[in-house]
């Protein structure tokens, strides 16, 4: 189904559902795989070596373990750098789970957040042309390396012919993507939407360039606490399945969550220290488009990077926005389980608020050694904890100051938010 | 090193499977065009990547990347000094 005029709402009054999940993280293949880590209270976040020559790098990171050949033919591969190959698996996922048939798909918008793209390649071209002095690249450099190769690859799998894009604002970008999937859907724009986003970062180029900003922490990621020394990389996927409330009413789907809102807003001071003013005015920002109460949110997925500044400035942020509601909400940051995965992780870590939603716990914060004064809000250290969750919200603040906060809620099978 | 006309055919053969391993190896003979196997622009391009690459030659620039089977690369490969193995 193709977008109609007679869907058209210039009002931006159609509600958008989540009606399929698709994740590959540190975890595994699958939601399922997600939602076990998330709920064990465990880390994927292993010391991680890559080589060149007799150079190595080790660093903390969350990869996933898996068998290109097993999951696509070698023809396949040919053109599908890793950063493809997990959006696919991840999309592939969302949706079988939505169980939208492939008519009703040929009219989607794909939009996905990808910081990196083919980065191997990149590193290997680089390689061939600057180590072994050889005059030409490979003739595929491009069509692996661009960003927008993943959603061509997903357009082409599900045959699916609406607009597609690649939005590449780094650690924002899935969460900018699905604001904008979003967006497109409420105003009729598109019938329904696969969003979300992928990154395939462990390389040993791309550890030597996070190890020279020192974002990197030194054994693993532990956000809000004392002692805590940055992020570890992390790779993966997560793709949500975005619809009219309408349109999954009348089929009959499960109707995971509403995305109820989303606000943006941008730092327009410096490229990498964080300020309170920016990621304040996106959060305030997704609560009015959503007309979401502060008081009513239950839980937070935090950006939380584990940086010493980041986290102190994200407790911060939401202190002046809920003011005395903030001591009773519970914000935890799930890079600590599985790395931060840049242009997946908006996509990511919103998938694992749904889980938290669908499966009634706030996913915690782990490798949490104790208190710091400047992050004195609940981050649910070390466990996961059981929690009815109706409402929520998924931080994502990227380098250059760009900041979103997706704001969702969970419906009654009538559509009707639930209330606590 | 020079090679035999086997091994370099061979070799060659190796680099459209590098390219494209949807192919069996008994579907590329010497006069089979890469056209015809169903090699697109960009992946016949890239053919004469892997062969630069493999017998470390400059055929774009030197005007001799024209040759469309793996005997007509042959061809080329042979008049050139110092083809390696």
């Amino acid at each position: 189904m193709t977008a109609t005029a007679a869907m058209r709402r210039p009002d931006g009054t159609h509600r958008v559902v989540v009606t399929g999940l698709g994740a590959v993280s540190g975890f595994g293949i699958g939601v399922a795989a997600l939602a076990r880590g998330l709920f064990a209270g465990t880390s994927a976040i292993r010391p991680t070596t890559r080589t060149f020559d007799d150079m190595s790098i080790t660093l903390p990171a969350s990869t996933i373990d898996y068998d290109p050949f097993a999951h696509f033919t070698p023809a396949a591969l040919v053109m599908r750098e890793r950063f493809v190959q997990l959006g696919l698996m991840a999309a592939d996922e969302a949706v079988a789970a939505s169980g939208l048939s492939a008519p009703a798909l040929a009219g989607a918008a794909i939009v996905f957040g990808c910081g990196g793209g083919g980065e191997l390649t990149r590193e290997e071209t680089a390689v061939q042309l600057f180590h072994h002095r050889r005059p030409r690249a490979h003739p595929m450099t491009v069509p692996r390396t661009n960003h927008q190769a993943v959603v061509s690859h997903v357009a082409a799998e599900h045959g699916i012919g609406g607009p597609s894009f690649v939005i590449a604002t780094g650690c924002a970008a899935s969460a900018h993507a699905i604001a904008q999937a979003a967006a497109m859907v409420r105003f009729g724009q598109a019938p329904c939407a696969l969003a979300g986003g992928t990154e395939a970062p462990v390389h040993y180029s791309v550890m030597r360039a996070f190890q020279a900003a020192r974002t990197v922490a030194e054994t693993c990621c532990r956000p809000f606490s004392a002692g805590r020394d940055g992020f570890a990389l992390g790779e993966g996927s997560a793709v949500l399945v975005l619809e009219t409330l309408e349109g999954a009413l009348s089929r009959g789907a499960t109707i995971i969550a509403e995305v109820a809102g989303a606000g943006m807003s941008t730092d327009p001071s410096d490229q990498v220290h964080p300020v309170v003013a920016g990621p304040a005015r996106a959060i305030r920002a997704a609560l009015a488009d959503s007309g979401i109460a502060p008081e009513t949110v239950d839980y937070i997925n935090a950006h939380g990077t584990a940086t010493p500044l980041n986290d102190a400035v994200e407790t911060q942020a939401v202190k002046e926005v809920y003011g005395t509601h903030a001591s009773s909400l519970l914000m935890s940051s799930t890079k600590s389980q599985i790395g931060h995965t840049f242009g997946a992780a908006g996509a990511l870590e919103l998938t694992s608020t749904l889980i938290g939603m669908r499966d009634g716990f706030a996913p915690p914060t782990v490798n949490y050694l104790g208190p710091d004064a400047a992050c004195d809000l609940d981050c649910v250290p070390n466990a996961p904890r059981q929690k009815s969750i109706n409402t929520a919200m998924s931080h994502s603040f990227a380098f250059g100051g760009l900041n979103v906060a997706l704001a969702v809620r969970r419906l009654d099978p009538s559509g009707t938010p639930e209330m606590n | 090193m020079s090679m035999s006309p086997a091994a370099m055919e061979d070799a060659i053969v190796d680099c459209v499977l590098r390219v494209n391993p949807t192919f069996e190896r008994a579907q590329i003979g010497p006069d089979t065009s890469f056209r015809d196997l169903g090699l697109t622009s960009l992946e016949v391009i890239s053919v004469v990547f892997e062969i630069e690459e493999r017998f470390r030659v400059t055929l774009v620039d030197a005007g001799l990347d024209r040759f469309q089977t793996v005997r007509e690369a042959m061809t080329v490969l042979r008049g050139m000094p110092g083809v390696m193995a």
